[in-house]
């Protein structure tokens, strides 16, 4: 540390920690805010209640887009997977030429502005008349996180050994059993927490379901979405709170899933 | 071809994922930009380019979301650099870590929704700032709030790779320059500093380009007057129905991000952006 005065240091320690405060406090206030009795944002809470809850649990529409939400973000996450763990084993073993320009390719979804994909998605599945269909908010979604999990399961491939392949081969196995006896199985652990962050993204994706959904597909983004415009209540509140409990909880789970990947293969 | 594929049987495998990406990537993206460029009746036609570059209202809003994520990408790095400095030499680095990592993946709606319980008029700042004068206001739908909401949504593209650059310089370079003389804060200028230079281009590219075609934040807590590019585009399509007009907006947002991403890549390798830990 270059900071030797105490003082100073305390200082700055105290700041460091005013960060996490940073970071923390809307999540907090949301979770306080789910269980306030007021139906506004009001701090403090007026009383404790669980009835947000209840609002949630018990409301069809709400549960209809939950359960969207849950098959969007499965289908997604599924499509992107599959179509990654091809891309990043070709990229990663692959002798052809203009792998880079490849790669550079693929990843481009991820620095085109959501809302100029979302528009272009839009004009494309108007004139197919295939808006309000579940599967072009699906495709949407997987161009959209399609990068992500490339990028996750490219890293994971690296610290994959290219000699265990070379040993599979030399021992009379083809090419394909190397593949699924050897490469795939130490490609799972990247490639469930790359479709665990593509499951992730396209839960909390608003613009593609909100262009392409129609009137028919109602998504917990675009239900959110809509609710704070017209009748806004702290149910909204509660969902969130549920919503970031799960995903904590999943993001934890990918964590442990690399590190005990990572520890099998001797730690890197 | 046949020759090349035999040569490198991988090729089998990413030609699904190029088709794939062709028909429902790239195609719906040129066909927008191809009728950006179509007049009403066939043709080519700068028209709807004329109409934003003539427009003092158009190009206010891209000025603005120009100088919205300046802000955005300064201040974020005002409080990441210090913030991953201290996280890599802290004893609590993967909790520090874990926390910002975890804050990405936490949803842009619900922290832009959080933010309007912080900053709203019964809000947890006025309950605070209560204590201390009786004179309160609204917080929200104004610039403030939107810088705020979207430095605390973007943030961690900065921290990330601020940290992964400066864990890997090494403490006996600081211990050199110490022992030849150099003061604390001279070593942090002129050794720590430049040694982290590529995170921190890195880190600012991100936010900068996520953040000039952001939509959520700014519709929730940025109110009539901070109207950025994407809701100009949604607008358009949605309200208006203009899609030639919205395609020439989109076209333009894509041209700036481009730019933007071009110009970094002369001095950052673009590698370390995504994925180069």
């Amino acid at each position: 540390m270059l900071i030797e005065n105490r003082f100073l240091k305390f200082l700055f320690h105290l700041a460091m920690w005013g960060v996490i405060g940073f970071i923390a406090i809307p999540i907090l206030t949301v979770m306080v805010m789910s269980v306030n009795t007021a139906a506004s944002m009001r701090f403090p809470p007026s009383g404790i209640t669980l009835d947000w809850y209840e609002r949630y649990f018990s409301s069809g529409r709400w549960m209809e887009a939950t359960f969207t939400s849950l098959q969007i973000g499965s289908l997604t996450a599924l499509f992107t997977t599959a179509l990654a763990t091809l891309a990043a084993y070709a990229l990663s073993r692959g002798t052809f030429q203009g792998k880079d320009i490849a790669y550079i390719l693929l990843i481009t979804p991820l620095v085109v502005p959501t809302m100029v994909l979302a528009i272009a998605f839009y004009f494309f599945y108007s004139s197919l008349q295939m808006t309000g269909n579940i599967f072009a908010v699906v495709l949407g979604h997987t161009i959209i996180t399609f990068p992500i999990v490339l990028v996750t399961i490219s890293a994971s491939l690296q610290g994959v050994s290219e000699n265990l392949e070379l040993a599979s081969r030399s021992l009379g196995a083809s090419r394909l059993m190397t593949f699924f006896r050897i490469v795939l199985p130490l490609m799972v652990p990247g490639m469930v927490s790359g479709a665990l962050f593509s499951f992730l993204l396209s839960f909390d994706e608003l613009l593609i379901p909100l262009f392409l959904g129609g009137v028919g597909i109602v998504t917990l983004p675009t239900q959110i979405w809509s609710t704070l415009h017209f009748n806004y209540d702290q149910t909204i509140s509660a969902v969130s709170t549920v919503i970031i409990v799960i995903m904590a909880f999943l993001l934890i789970i990918a964590q442990t899933v690399n590190r005990g990947a990572a520890k099998k293969r001797g730690g890197k | 071809m046949k020759q090349f594929l035999r040569r490198s049987p991988e090729l089998w495998l990413i030609m699904p994922v190029f088709m794939f990406m062709a028909v429902f990537y790239a195609y719906p993206l040129l066909n927008m930009l191809a009728g950006s460029f179509e007049g009403d009746e066939g043709g080519f036609t700068l028209a709807e380019y004329r109409a934003i570059f003539d427009s003092d209202l158009y190009l206010r809003v891209f000025l603005r979301s120009l100088e919205i994520s300046f802000w955005v990408t300064l201040i974020s790095l005002l409080i990441s650099y210090p913030f991953a400095y201290f996280a890599v030499y802290s004893k609590y680095t993967l909790l520090l870590f874990g926390v910002v990592a975890m804050s990405m993946w936490l949803g842009i709606i619900i922290r832009s929704y959080g933010w309007m319980g912080v900053l709203g008029d019964g809000g947890v700042l006025n309950y605070f700032i209560g204590f201390l004068t009786e004179d309160t206001s609204t917080w929200l739908y104004n610039r403030s709030a939107v810088v705020i909401g979207m430095v605390h949504i973007l943030m961690p593209y900065m921290v990330l790779p601020l940290f992964a650059v400066m864990r890997s310089i090494p403490d006996n370079v600081l211990m050199a320059s110490k022992s030849l003389g150099a003061r604390n804060f001279y070593t942090f200028l002129k050794i720590y500093v430049p040694l982290s230079m590529p995170g921190i281009l890195a880190g600012c590219l991100l936010v900068f380009i996520q953040s000039i075609g952001f939509y959520v934040t700014p519709a929730l807590i940025g109110g009539r007057s901070e109207v950025m590019i994407a809701q100009l585009i949604e607008l358009q399509v949605r309200d208006l129905l203009n899609w030639p007009f919205a395609s020439a907006l989109a076209a333009t947002l894509l041209v700036i991000t481009a730019v933007s991403l071009l110009i970094c890549s002369r001095f950052v390798p673009l590698k370390l952006l995504w994925g180069g830990r």
